[in-house]
């Protein structure tokens, strides 16, 4: 994506740079999550092919008749059809792969490696951001409701503007994780 | 996970793999466009996560899992972040009712004796333990004078607030006074009113004995011969309706007869005809009911005629004359003298 088409697609996302930006982060974050709820195993890559597309044609002049989103959505499929369709992308059923690929999983330990992380990744946030996602993210089902009502009704928000902040932490959190898990299993081999 | 409804449903059989083509595209539609939609997303997969590291997924949606989830490596990550995830937070769920649990035992196990902050305070320098027990005194005085103040004051309202409950029950005392005042005097005067309409129908029936006509007679000789006679006197009692007249006729001629009530110069007041004598032991009688309101005070004259089969016309003139067919034939005249009491 060259420079000019990349600001080209900001100013046509939001008049103003920033929420121009805000927008973008948004639109590659659902691109990546379609991606991934369709399977895809590279989903980050294909949601900055999509971008690029998407880049590439409004710097071309293409005329955005609805939304910018759908636009993308509508590139986004055919990226992903194209996908599919490269024969080193061929899937097959997992019961096929089942004795060829099944890795074998040291659970316990792999799983004690993301705890010890998660700690180290929650004593990093803010109390009131740690308090949050303990207690957003306890009990299931009915309880788990109730929880989140009382939790909104405490801290004098709205349960989607609850949703927002714990969902912005628990993301924080993956991402800090993941990196951890990633230095730390590096640094044991 | 439990269902909630049946988009979230929906929203979890697409993450798991299980709708159609054109079902998954309506979806995407949707979240790319309706930022609500896309968070609905999120949050259903976050809570199928947590659910799936809990291990409470029912069997078929973990079999969905685990095909959806298990087979891709970023997704794969994701469980184990959710697996830690629900594990750090239920041991800390675990380990703060374990504190407080701990803390209530503690309470009712060591309760206060009161005499705790009092030795912690003895420990304190002298300097500091002065300078806390002014500021504590000064507290004390302030709050004080302020519950002093706000005690009169409340005090002046609650009296205020009496003296007004006290004035609007005497007031209402009174006015339920009144009222039955009023009711008793409405009473008598109802009953008042009772015995006063009863003396007056007394009164009346008193004024007018009698509605029954009066009766008085004539004979014929009265009509043949009006000049030579006194008027009859009538005497028309108050209250009376009718004057029933009985006129005895020596002879019955005619076969009908009429009889009417004239004034003294000559004018009809009243008139009956076609009247049929009644056959009695001394002959015949006719009888005529006259209201008693057609009398004039005073003189009153009545004539009599005799009246052919026909009925209606001239006077014939004299009793002795030759009777036409429907023609009457004045018999006589006679005066009656009306007085009233």
């Amino acid at each position: 994506m060259t420079p000019e088409a990349f600001t080209k697609l900001l100013a046509i996302l939001d008049s103003d740079p920033e929420t121009a930006g805000g927008k973008y982060e948004q639109l590659r974050r659902k691109l990546i999550k379609f991606f991934e709820w369709r399977g895809s195993f590279i989903s980050d890559e294909l949601a900055d092919e999509t971008l690029n597309r998407l880049a590439r044609k409004i710097d071309e002049g293409k005329e955005i008749e609805k939304n910018v989103f759908a636009l993308s959505l509508g590139i986004a499929r055919f990226v992903l059809l194209e996908t599919l369709k490269r024969p080193d992308n061929k899937r097959v059923e997992m019961k096929e792969l089942a004795t060829v690929v099944a890795p074998p999983e040291r659970r316990e330990e792999d799983d004690d490696l993301w705890v010890v992380c998660l700690r180290e990744c929650l004593s990093g946030v803010s109390e009131e951001n740690r308090e949050l996602i303990i207690e957003y993210y306890q009990g299931e089902g009915r309880a788990r409701i109730d929880e989140h009502k009382m939790l909104a009704t405490r801290l004098g928000v709205s349960l989607n503007t609850l949703f927002s902040r714990a969902k912005r932490t628990r993301d924080k959190l993956e991402e800090c994780v993941r990196r951890c898990v990633k230095k730390k299993s590096k640094s044991a081999t | 996970m439990g269902r909630i409804n049946s988009k979230d449903d929906l929203v979890k059989r697409y993450l798991l793999g299980d709708l159609s083509e054109a079902e998954q595209s309506a979806l995407e539609d949707e979240y790319f466009i309706n930022p609500s939609e896309y968070d609905r997303l999120c949050k259903v997969e976050d809570e199928l996560l947590d659910a799936a590291a809990r291990g409470s997924l029912s069997e078929i949606d973990r079999e969905a899992f685990e095909r959806s989830y298990l087979t891709n490596p970023q997704r794969r990550r994701r469980v184990k972040f959710a697996r830690a995830l629900t594990q750090v937070v239920d041991e800390n769920r675990a380990a703060k009712r374990a504190a407080l649990q701990t803390a209530a035992r503690e309470r009712i196990e060591r309760p206060d004796t009161g005499l705790s902050w009092l030795s912690h305070l003895a420990r304190l320098p002298r300097g500091l333990r002065l300078a806390l027990s002014t500021t504590a005194a000064l507290l004390i005085l302030i709050g004080g004078a302020w519950l002093v103040i706000e005690t009169s004051r409340l005090r002046a309202r609650l009296a205020e607030a009496l003296r007004e409950s006290e004035a609007r029950r005497l007031q209402e005392q009174t006015q339920a006074r009144q009222i039955a005042d009023l009711e008793a005097q409405y009473k008598q005067l109802a009953e008042e009113r009772g015995r006063l309409q009863a003396q007056l129908r007394a009164a009346i029936e008193k004024a007018s004995p009698t509605s029954a006509p009066v009766i008085f007679a004539l004979s014929l000789r009265a009509f043949r011969d009006p000049g030579g006679q006194e008027p009859r006197p009538l005497i028309i009692p108050r209250g009376a309706k009718e004057a029933s007249l009985r006129i005895n006729l020596t002879e019955h001629v005619f076969p009908g007869y009429q009889v009417m009530l004239l004034t003294t110069d000559g004018k009809e007041v009243f008139a009956i005809k076609g009247l049929r004598p009644q056959a009695t032991r001394n002959g015949y009688v006719l009888i005529v009911n006259i209201p008693a309101r057609k009398f004039a005070d005073g003189d009153n004259v009545i004539s009599l005629g005799g009246v052919s089969s026909a009925g209606g016309g001239e006077p014939l003139g004299s009793i002795g004359g030759v009777i036409s067919a429907g023609k009457v034939e004045t018999l006589g005249k006679a005066i009656v003298k009306v007085r009233r009491r």
